[in-house]
């Protein structure tokens, strides 16, 4: 297990892609390295050992239940919920070594959680509005130090870099003789964990 | 002889600086975040060629704005 690694739980779709690459790029300004199941494209790869496996990997862990909704076809989507509880379990039967985990629970609006997860009425999930800007200040404050102990860039700081980063990306993509349709946060999403990275370290470079 | 510089004491029973405090502040390291690579595989050279031409791009910006 590496307390280095954080653990993303959230939906993959078009509606949350940007509040998706806010909360890789905060996870990795503060130091940390960014985990999902996205990482790893092994079709042979059952889904349910990959999540086991990031899990087990991941001290900390970051849960989106914002779009737990009914889909086109009537039905809720579970996969969220199921992950969480996923953690929760490694945190409580995990043995002595999983006590340390941590989660983070966001959701989209304040006071709606309870409706349909009751079992979680006690805890106090954060409430971003789907607001991108909102993710890069809860996720900061939740990790709020580095791996290394230090306290981790302010969100604002961490915001400017973002909306920077977004703007810059073609540009960077093209340098790197990629189109921008071949940097995208879902579909290639080591290729665009790598220019986070870069980016991330060419700012600091720079005294930024 | 055998003894960390931190652990030596001066005669008044203060002990010795280090030289190491404020070092790190003085080079603007202090809060600065270590950046780690990503937990995941690229081909051979794809990402170094990705970091190398992200920097090169800044370095190129950085300088035509001097400019």
């Amino acid at each position: 297990m590496s307390k280095s690694d954080v653990f993303i739980n959230c939906p993959f779709d078009q509606q949350f892609k940007r509040c998706f690459e806010a909360l890789i790029f905060t996870i990795t300004a503060c130091g940390y390295k960014a985990r999902c199941t996205l990482e790893d494209d092994d079709g042979a790869d059952i889904r349910f050992e990959k999540l086991r496996r990031l899990i087990a990997e991941c001290q900390r862990s970051v849960h989106d239940l914002s779009r737990v909704e009914l889909g086109p076809n009537n039905l809720p989507r579970f996969n969220m919920p199921f992950e969480l509880g996923m953690a929760m379990g490694a945190k409580y039967f995990g043995g002595p070594g999983r006590r340390a985990n941590t989660a983070l629970i966001m959701v989209r609006e304040r006071y709606v959680l309870p409706a349909y997860l009751s079992d979680l009425a006690g805890n106090d999930p954060f409430h971003h509005n789907g607001d991108p800007r909102e993710i890069v200040r809860i996720v900061s404050r939740y990790l709020h130090k580095t791996p290394a102990g230090k306290l981790v860039p302010g969100a604002q700081a961490i915001n400017d870099w973002f909306v920077q980063f977004q703007r810059d990306l073609p540009v960077l993509a093209a340098e790197a003789h990629r189109h921008s349709g071949e940097v995208d946060a879902f579909n290639d999403y080591r290729v665009h964990l790598v220019f986070v990275e870069a980016f991330l370290k060419a700012v600091q470079e720079a005294g930024g | 002889m055998g003894m960390s510089k931190a652990s030596q004491k001066k005669p008044d029973g203060s002990k010795a600086a280090t030289g190491k405090r404020g070092t790190r502040a003085r080079r603007g390291e202090l809060g600065r975040v270590k950046i780690l690579a990503p937990a995941v595989k690229l081909g051979r050279g794809e990402a170094e060629a990705i970091r190398r031409a992200v920097r090169n791009y800044y370095k190129r910006v950085k300088i035509l704005e001097q400019v």
